[in-house]
């Protein structure tokens, strides 16, 4: 039965189909939590992609080359290969699984397949051996390969997919696991191909004690703890590393997303009430009437970042020009007002704070125009 | 105040709509021989090169290409041919008692040389591919050491003297700081930048070419191959592929290409201390090229002791570009003078205290009006003309808006001479000292001699329990060595 939120989403929605936002919608949508321009597209189930190509027409900024999911597929597929042969063989190196602990179960697509009645049965299966383990049954796998959870949203579930859980028998319940075809260069590994893979594993573990609160088991923070591993890939080859990451801040800001879900809902219903009643989020008046907050580093996960950006460079607003001079003009507040006090005009600081930018701005503005041959 | 000098310019371009000039005198070295090159890899094969862009400052580049990188055979045969051209680049800087200087786009570009370095040096590698990967490894190593000038970033070097109006995150695309720097007249450098936003200026293809033009051709080879196709057929793709493949690797060379121009169009006058910076530069070539000659090379991954020495050579080099920005730049100076890091004043007392039987101490006293002044008791200053005279600061005392700076010469006396009463200090905290390298190897293999317990396999030292008094702790503390 459909839950009473599905008829609003859809209201919301439009004529668009709904889109499963995955981990990587989740995660990227709790990034940013001044902006729900965002987080409301997530909820209500259109990308931001979508929205870019098909809402403002912007053209679509996403989308990964095929060789690169090429890569991704052909090294997950190494690591899960003779049944996880090259996984099992990384736990034993790390001793964190011992050669008995040797319980498989794959649950991948090759194995089950790829409609919609075996999406079902893998959803099922998985509960069913993550129950097992929660029960202590001896027999449960050590290493579940492509399992099937989800997370809810307003009721919904949403199907997430992590690369694997593992336990050992020692262990109270699963860890999730996630492959990445990102090149492991110890501490020179892109930061934001590893701030990616955190945020998405902690998705997993969210929807993991939701499954816990859900069975009635009391602390699921404790028996799911934030911390997840990553194996990540040598460069040059297809052999995975191992890594286990600590993931609290990650998975506490999934929770903070998820917590402020149904003001979202009633805020995104309320804006089209009061701007045009009977509309949806498929027109671009309406989407511009959330706010957002536009940081450098949405572009490194948002197509709407161009977007956002002449968005905020029209409001005046300093997070055009970086984050630090963002932090830094937050007592001045507008662009506009910072280049009144450099040049002094305009209406004069009246706040302490005011006061002293303005003094450092211009004594800085002087000295730059006496050191450089041609002035500002 | 060097962020203010940032944040005020980039208002100030922001305001004109164009890069605004923030260095006072140009702080790297553009090399007449060095190498340009955009290196391309395939999304997904962080460790290849698909195609490559390579020549001289002011050349039309040649350009080189595997129809597919996942072919090792292909690819290892570009690697050996770049090995080949890479190595007599090297050898004719040593002939010529200089160093290679390479120019790349941007942060990713480096990062895509330093994947290949360890990638290559595989032993089952061919000799050349290895001697390829041997070169890549020495630019790895030396592009964080501050103030190299060996591995270049276009975007690294326009940053050190410009400012746009835009985020440092955006300035990292060649494309977009190029567009502030000189926008065309017939849009706004943010029209301009949002248009060239689209073209890839790092290491990767763009996602849609990818889709639809790369795929296609590869997949069109790969199936060419495994048909057994003529060699003229193959060879025909292979040019298909090479072209499109051109169209890519081309902008983001001449992008930096002009990147270059515009440095040198600047006409800024060179940094007092930047012979020394290639000094050091050539002399770090000159100890990777014997090494190289007796067989060996930069290892994969370093142990206890060179990663300290090399750790206390890097901050040894942050300390030396840090001092030779303030003594040899104006805006250095400026910044250093507005953080109160130079202490600038005018003297107000010169005593001379006798000590000893023929001994003599110079107090010096100066008084700063400076608003902000990091100076306190125990730290050495430098006369900024004359940086062989140093003084050690024996009190600070702030009235008003008056701070009284008391001081001994510490050295220089004979060579330079106290100051006179009435004259006019600028005092640096400290000057770079090029000549140290091998100071700072006796000292970590003075302190190292003993590894520490912490680098030491076998038993922890035992712990000291709480409440309870040590019959000798002198004797506990010293089994913690």
């Amino acid at each position: 039965m459909p839950s009473k939120f599905h008829n609003r989403l859809q209201l919301l929605r439009g004529n668009l189909a709904a889109e499963e936002p995955g981990a990587r919608g989740f995660e990227k949508a709790a990034r940013n939590p001044g902006c729900q321009l965002l987080q409301v597209l997530t909820v209500a189930g259109i990308s931001p992609g979508t929205a870019s190509e098909r809402i403002f027409r912007c053209g679509a900024a996403e989308g990964q080359s095929p060789f690169a999911i090429g890569a991704g597929i052909q090294f997950e597929a190494a690591q899960f290969r003779n049944s996880g042969g090259r996984v099992l063989q990384l736990y034993r190196g790390a001793n964190r699984l011992t050669m008995s602990e040797s319980r498989i179960v794959d649950l991948s697509l090759d194995n089950i397949g790829a409609q919609k009645a075996d999406m079902s049965r893998r959803k099922s299966e998985t509960m069913a051996l993550l129950k097992m383990k929660l029960a202590g049954d001896p027999t449960a796998p050590n290493l579940i390969i492509k399992p099937r959870i989800s997370i809810k949203l307003y009721g919904i579930p949403h199907d997430l997919e992590p690369d694997a859980l593992v336990a050992s028998d020692s262990d109270r319940f699963y860890r999730v696991v996630e492959v990445k075809s990102y090149p492991d260069r110890a501490g020179k590994t892109c930061p934001s191909d590893l701030r990616s893979a955190c945020r998405q594993s902690a998705v997993s573990v969210v929807a993991l004690r939701q499954i816990l609160d859900a069975s009635g088991v009391r602390d699921s923070g404790a028996i799911v703890p934030a911390v997840a591993d990553l194996i990540l890939r040598k460069p040059g080859g297809y052999w995975g590393t191992l890594h286990t990451m600590k993931i609290k801040a990650e998975v506490h800001s999934i929770e903070a997303f998820l917590l402020a879900t149904p003001f979202l809902l009633d805020t995104a219903e309320g804006n089209i009430e009061r701007l045009s009643p009977g509309s949806s989020l498929g027109e671009p008046r309406v989407l511009d009437a959330f706010p957002t907050c536009y940081r450098d580093t949405c572009r490194e996960f948002c197509a709407l970042a161009d977007r956002c950006k002449q968005r905020a460079s029209s409001e005046d607003n300093p997070a055009t020009l970086g984050s630090r001079i963002r932090e830094e003009l937050a007592s001045i507040g507008t662009i506009t007002r910072a280049l009144d006090f450099l040049h002094g005009r305009g209406v004069p600081p009246s706040k302490p704070a005011e006061q002293a930018m303005a003094i450092r701005l211009k004594e800085a503005y002087s000295r730059l125009t006496e050191v450089v041959s041609h002035g500002l | 105040m060097g962020c203010d000098l940032d944040l005020v310019g980039r208002l100030g371009a922001y305001e004109r709509g164009r890069a605004v000039r923030i260095a006072s005198h140009q702080k790297v070295a553009i090399h007449p021989s060095a190498m340009v090159m955009s290196p391309v890899a395939m999304a997904g094969e962080d460790a290849s090169i698909h195609v490559i862009a390579i020549g001289n400052i002011g050349i039309s580049p040649a350009i080189r290409f595997v129809p597919d990188p996942r072919m090792r055979d292909l690819g290892d045969r570009l690697y050996g041919e770049l090995g080949m051209l890479f190595w007599e680049y090297f050898l004719g800087c040593r002939d010529a008692g200089t160093y290679p200087q390479i120019w790349v786009s941007s942060r990713p570009a480096t990062t895509l040389l330093d994947i290949l370095a360890d990638v290559l040096r595989s032993p089952r590698r061919d000799p050349m591919v290895r001697r390829f990967g041997d070169c890549l490894a020495y630019m790895s190593e030396r592009h964080p050491v501050a103030g190299q000038q060996a591995l270049m970033t276009a975007t690294g070097a326009l940053r050190q003297h410009f400012v746009t109006g835009q985020s440092p995150e955006e300035d990292e695309h060649l494309g977009k700081l190029l567009s502030w720097i000189s926008p065309s007249p017939s849009e706004t450098a943010v029209e301009s930048a949002a248009r060239v936003g689209k073209i890839p200026m790092g290491t990767k293809t763009d996602p849609k070419f990818d889709r639809d033009v790369l795929d296609p051709l590869l997949r069109k080879y790969e199936n060419a191959r495994r048909r057994g196709d003529t060699p003229a057929f193959l060879a025909a793709i292979e040019r298909t592929i090479g072209a499109s493949l051109e169209s890519v690797a081309f902008p983001i060379y001449e992008g930096i290409q002009r990147a270059i121009r515009e440095l040198s169009a600047a006409s800024l006058p060179m940094m007092t201390d930047l012979p020394a910076l290639e000094a050091k530069e050539i002399a770090a070539f000159n100890s990777f090229m014997e090494a190289i000659d007796a067989g060996f090379s930069i290892p994969k991954s370093d142990k206890p002791k060179v990663a300290a020495r090399k750790l206390e050579e890097r901050e040894d080099a942050e300390k030396n570009l840090r001092a030779a920005i303030i003594l040899g730049t104006t805006t250095g100076q400026v910044a250093a003078n507005a953080k109160g890091e130079v202490v600038s004043g005018k003297v107000t007392d010169v005593q001379v205290i006798p000590v000893g039987i023929r001994g003599r101490m110079h107090r010096v006293e100066m008084q700063s009006e400076q608003r902000v002044l990091r100076v306190r008791a125990g730290d050495r200053l430098y006369r900024m003309d004359e940086p062989r005279l140093c003084f050690l600061v024996t009190g600070v005392q702030r009235t008003g808006r008056t701070t009284t700076v008391s001081m001994r010469i510490r050295s220089g006396m004979r060579s330079i001479g106290a100051p006179s009463i009435g004259s006019f200090l600028d005092l640096a905290p400290e000057v770079p000292d090029w000549g140290n390298d091998m100071q700072i190897r006796m000292k970590i293999n003075r302190r190292l001699a003993n590894l520490p317990w912490t680098h030491m396999s076998g038993n922890t030292p035992r712990a000291i329990r709480k409440g309870v008094t040590p019959l000798d702790p002198l004797a506990d503390l010293e089994m913690l060595r």
